[in-house]
């Protein structure tokens, strides 16, 4: 088997790393914090409301928590893929216009067009996944947290508080997951 | 026989003294359950501790709240005295209680008075306890589910806004 390398140059390579599905160990670092600790959200509900005692359920909470955080982290990662795309598409004029001026001001001659495109590309990125990444973690923390409630407080409220818990966590992230896979955009 | 008859009188009067209290000292405390949803009946209680001047060991106390009656029980360990009662909560509106408490003799007293029709107003009280019940609430007109369902609601629309104009 060829190496992946063979068919595309070190430039596409990059491109095709910086708007594919993979993450950077910065970006599912701050996936992972905001997954754990909007998972982590409901465990106060269920304490305080459902009067589930935390030492008693500690691993039931663990394991719930850690369920949730996985299937709500895939849905940032999914949603973030689909929305890189359409960001950059609609921030490229206003990134172009921007490196443009930047380079007006500085000297601009000795820049080659090469390398203007590449910084307008690597501009392109970074403001493309910065803003998909913040839409894809209120997104899905909305999805989920309305799941939840809905699950937990209306669906199932009559459930005893254990069984509650479980449906309405992996129901709520479960879902949230799914709705993320669609490719219907 | 003089003697037997004096030391009866005696014996009596000590008994009398014993389970009656004298210029009694009171200090209360009151609750009143408010919330309608909770249940269907609201609960009442009222507490006191009392000092007597005279020896009180064996004191037994009744309570009439709005012509009823109802025995006081007493703390085994302290002078901590109290009554509870509960009335349906249809019947339930704010209103200040005058709970009369009354020792054995005032209640059988009592007891005279109103077997005879008389007004039970007519015997007076050991002491009185006064306290206001605010009357009833529903709490929050709507359910906190609903309240947050709908914030987490408008949140999503603000964000789907947001997205759609994006993915669009």
């Amino acid at each position: 088997m060829a190496p992946k390398s063979s068919n595309f140059s070190k430039e596409e390579e990059l491109l095709l790393q910086d708007f594919g599905r993979d993450l950077t160990r910065k970006s599912s670092l701050i996936f992972y914090m905001h997954a754990i600790f909007v998972s982590a959200l409901p465990l106060w509900l269920f304490n305080r409301i459902h009067q589930m005692e935390l030492t008693e359920h500690a691993i039931l909470f663990a394991i719930g928590t850690l369920v949730s955080t996985y299937l709500v982290a895939s849905a940032y990662k999914n949603n973030k893929f689909q929305l890189k795309h359409k960001v950059a598409q609609k921030r490229s004029d206003g990134v172009a216009a921007e490196i443009n001026s930047q380079m007006a001001e500085n000297d601009s001659k000795k820049v080659s067009k090469k390398e203007k495109d590449e910084r307008i590309l690597w501009r392109k990125n970074e403001v493309a996944e910065a803003e998909s990444m913040q839409l894809a973690v209120v997104y899905s923390n909305s999805v989920f947290l309305i799941l939840l409630i809905l699950l937990s407080f209306f669906f199932f409220k009559s459930y005893s508080p254990m069984i509650n818990y479980i449906i309405s966590m992996i129901g709520a992230s479960g879902i949230t997951a799914l709705l993320s896979t669609s490719s219907k955009n | 026989m003089s003697s037997l008859k004096l030391f009866l009188c005696l014996f009596l009067a000590y008994c009398v003294n014993g389970q009656s209290c004298i210029q009694p000292s009171v200090s209360p405390s009151s609750y009143s359950s408010t919330n309608q949803k909770l249940s269907k009946s609201t609960a009442f209680v009222v507490e006191f501790s009392l000092k007597c001047a005279s020896k009180t060991d064996n004191l037994q106390l009744y309570a009439d709240i709005d012509g009823v009656q109802f025995p006081v029980t007493k703390s085994s360990e302290s002078e901590h005295y109290q009554v509870s009662w509960t009335v349906k909560d249809k019947k339930t509106v704010a209103h200040n209680f005058d709970v009369r408490f009354f020792d054995e003799e005032g209640y059988n007293n009592l007891r005279k008075v109103i077997r005879s029709g008389q007004s039970p107003e007519s015997i007076k009280p050991l002491f009185n306890v006064d306290f206001q019940h605010p009357g009833l609430s529903s709490g929050f007109w709507i359910k906190a589910e609903f309240l947050g369902l709908a914030v987490a609601v408008l949140v999503l629309y603000v964000v789907c806004r947001e997205r759609s104009q994006i993915i669009s």
